[in-house]
């Protein structure tokens, strides 16, 4: 049972249960809504398939676990975590933050900075590279977006219409 | 089956003055460079470059993802027998004859063989697609709203279903995105999912969350990876070595209609397209050849059969797109989108009421084929360049390009938003291998799905039996079914037979 529980691929696991719980959430906000046929006609069976199949994949992988070879070793240790396996989450969260930073800070500093961090976090060191590129590219391309764009586009030092 | 009258229209549309043009040109170079980056996909370019089309009028606007989509059909290859890198998915058999031919020092007859079969496979697709979209029209409007949903059903279950064992996951994936794209006020009134935000009222800004799962995602899979091409080695180019390869093209010219063939019947099958047919297509040529022994070893047929197949597959998507309203994959898919910020429906009544502009897209792919011939040839030496680009300056500014993009769409924060939640699920749907096409073709057409129920369901006045006098209904019904269960069965059912033809079947 321990063998199993370790090779037990946990995060596909949680996503799962996620999948699982934003479909029951979205079923019952939906019956709140309005519980007529109309209003549920897609929803309910969909959210009862999603369900079903929710179950389905985790008691497979659960089954894959369980059925896997006992002599491999667990799943933690075959695919240890590395700073590459995490760059990518890295790169979602610092995204994130550039979207958030969008508005306040304005559109060309934000994308500047958001460059920066990224070439830094890819593995750029080269100091006139990253400022450079950051400055050159981020500033460019609000611009062009601003010339295009038919509202105002928050920025602090590009100009734009 | 031609209407003449809309086909003078088209011609007066498209040849009146230079600006549906404009946009044919960049729209090949963009398509010819994202395609030629591996790991970029062509419906990453055209969903990055989508809000662009805000700016244009409906027929510049597929005009422009259109061209993108046919140079995307050629860029492919560069990597493909350059570096055995298939650029996109389409390009995957490519590498089977075209990366030998490369090592043999036949780089230039390869690229050129690649070009002349992907110039005659748009073409080809786009010809049939000329000359049935009239009748098929006819046909699909006879379709009610019981048959219509079932086709959306059958169009998900195929996307699903490519999965193989993994076809769960391909059908949750999805119904996660119908589920997604019912969010909002429904046809009731009833409002679901919205968590209170009046950003939400409409429903999740999709076009945003298309970019997200396409070009966001895939980008963020692109950082754990520095650098794609660090062995590639310089290969020198020649022009006139090129254009013998692209002569020698029209020496196979049973490869190259097979291959159009297969790849427009293959393409127009939603979830399928040119993924799968160029696959099908060398592997049918490689059956039929007398020097089946020499494929994989750099026979040139094979690069044609590749090529002139995924190329084929444009028009058949284009023509499900068209005559259903059904995005048959990525591409199709951003197009659908397209479709709707301009206003359009796609399906059978745009063809009949619109057919002009119908035969103007049409026409106009064909010209993009001649500017394709000229512009790839000046572009394969910058091709093979781009490939050399660090991703760590490649993924940043794609980003930016996509963030600003969504921003000019919704015109407030919600656009980037939108973009950054949908890039991290489709990061973690690729990543636990779930087709993140199935969640787009679900989010675009889960409120299609819904509508098209909802009438079923006040046309028969909630009795399944109205069901049983729709013959058509039934038969989608069973292709659908077919499609769940075929290829378990199949799989079962071949089981024992597998272990030999395996080796046989495989991939050189």
């Amino acid at each position: 049972m321990g063998n199993v529980l370790k090779r037990l691929d946990w995060g596909h696991v949680v996503f799962v249960v996620c999948i699982a719980a934003l479909s029951a959430w979205y079923l019952g906000d939906a019956i709140a809504a309005s519980p007529r046929v109309e209003n549920l006609i897609l929803i309910a069976p969909a959210a009862a398939l999603a369900l079903g199949l929710c179950a389905l994949i985790i008691g497979r992988t659960v089954y894959d676990a369980a059925t896997a070879d006992a002599s491999a070793s667990p799943r933690a240790e075959r695919t240890p975590l590395t700073w590459s396996r995490m760059r990518p989450v890295a790169f979602i969260v610092l995204f994130g933050l550039y979207v958030a930073a969008l508005e306040p800070m304005g559109f060309d500093v934000a994308s500047w900075l958001f460059i920066a961090a990224a070439l830094v976090l890819t593995g750029e060191r080269r100091i006139w590279v990253i400022v450079g590129y950051a400055v050159v590219f981020g500033s460019l391309a609000v611009w062009l977006f601003g010339l295009m764009m038919p509202y105002p586009m928050p920025t602090l030092v590009v100009p734009v219409q | 089956m031609i209407d003449s009258h809309a086909l003078g229209q088209a011609l007066a549309l498209l040849f009146s003055s230079l600006a549906p043009w404009m946009v044919v040109i960049p729209g090949l170079i963009i398509g010819l460079v994202f395609a030629a980056v591996p790991g970029l996909q062509i419906s990453t370019a055209m969903a990055v470059f989508l809000p662009a089309t805000l700016f244009m009028d409906f027929l510049q606007a597929m005009l422009f993802l259109t061209a993108i989509f046919t140079a995307g059909s050629f860029g492919g290859s560069v990597s493909a027998i350059l570096m055995n890198i298939p650029g996109t998915s389409s390009c995957v058999a490519t590498t089977f004859d075209g990366y030998p031919m490369a090592r043999r020092g036949e780089h230039n007859e390869a690229l050129g063989l690649a070009l002349g079969a992907s110039c005659f496979g748009v073409a080809m697709g786009y010809l049939i697609l000329f000359v049935l979209v009239e009748p098929l029209s006819t046909a699909v409007l006879k379709l009610g709203p019981s048959e219509m949903f079932v086709v959306v059903l059958w169009g998900l279950t195929l996307i699903a279903t490519l999965r193989g064992r993994y076809m769960a996951r391909g059908i949750l994936a999805g119904v996660f995105g119908l589920l997604i794209a019912t969010i909002g006020m429904g046809a009731s009134s009833a409002i679901r999912g919205t968590m209170g935000s009046p950003y939400l009222l409409d429903g999740i800004p999709w076009v945003p969350g298309l970019i997200g799962l396409f070009a966001a995602s895939e980008l963020f899979n692109l950082v754990e990876k520095p650098y794609l091409v660090e062995s590639e080695e310089a290969r020198r180019l020649s022009f006139r070595r090129i254009f013998k390869g692209f002569a020698m093209t029209f020496r196979y010219p049973g490869v190259l209609l097979r291959g159009g063939l297969i790849g427009t019947l293959i393409g127009a099958v939603p979830g399928v397209g040119s993924s799968v047919a160029n696959l099908v297509s060398y592997a049918e040529t490689r059956r039929r050849a007398p020097d089946a022994e020499t494929f994989g070893t750099g026979n040139p047929k094979g690069v044609v059969a590749a090529e002139s197949a995924n190329s084929s597959a444009e028009g058949g998507s284009i023509g499900t797109l068209l005559a259903l309203g059904l995005p048959g994959g990525g591409g199709t898919a951003v197009m659908m989108a397209a479709f709707m910020m301009h206003n359009i429906t796609g399906g059978p009544r745009f063809i009949r009421e619109q057919t002009d502009i119908v035969y103007a897209i049409i026409i106009g792919n064909f010209v993009q084929v001649i500017l394709l011939v000229g512009v790839g040839l000046v572009f394969i030496h910058f091709l093979s360049a781009i490939v050399k680009v660090p991703l760590r300056f490649l993924v940043p500014s794609v980003l930016v390009l996509s963030t600003l993009g969504a921003y000019a769409l919704e015109g407030s924060i919600v656009g980037p938003l939108t973009v950054w939640v949908f890039g991290g699920f489709g990061w973690l749907l690729r990543r636990f291998d779930y087709p993140v096409a199935g969640t787009a073709v679900g989010l675009i057409l889960g409120k299609m799905a819904e509508g098209e129920l909802l009438r079923t369901w006040q046309v028969s006045g909630g009795d399944p039996g109205y069901l049983l006098d729709r013959p058509i209904t039934l038969l989608f019904f069973g292709l659908l079914l077919v499609s769940l269960f075929w290829e378990p069965l199949k799989a079962r059912l071949f089981s024992g037979r597998r272990g030999g033809a395996a080796s046989h079947d495989a991939a050189p």
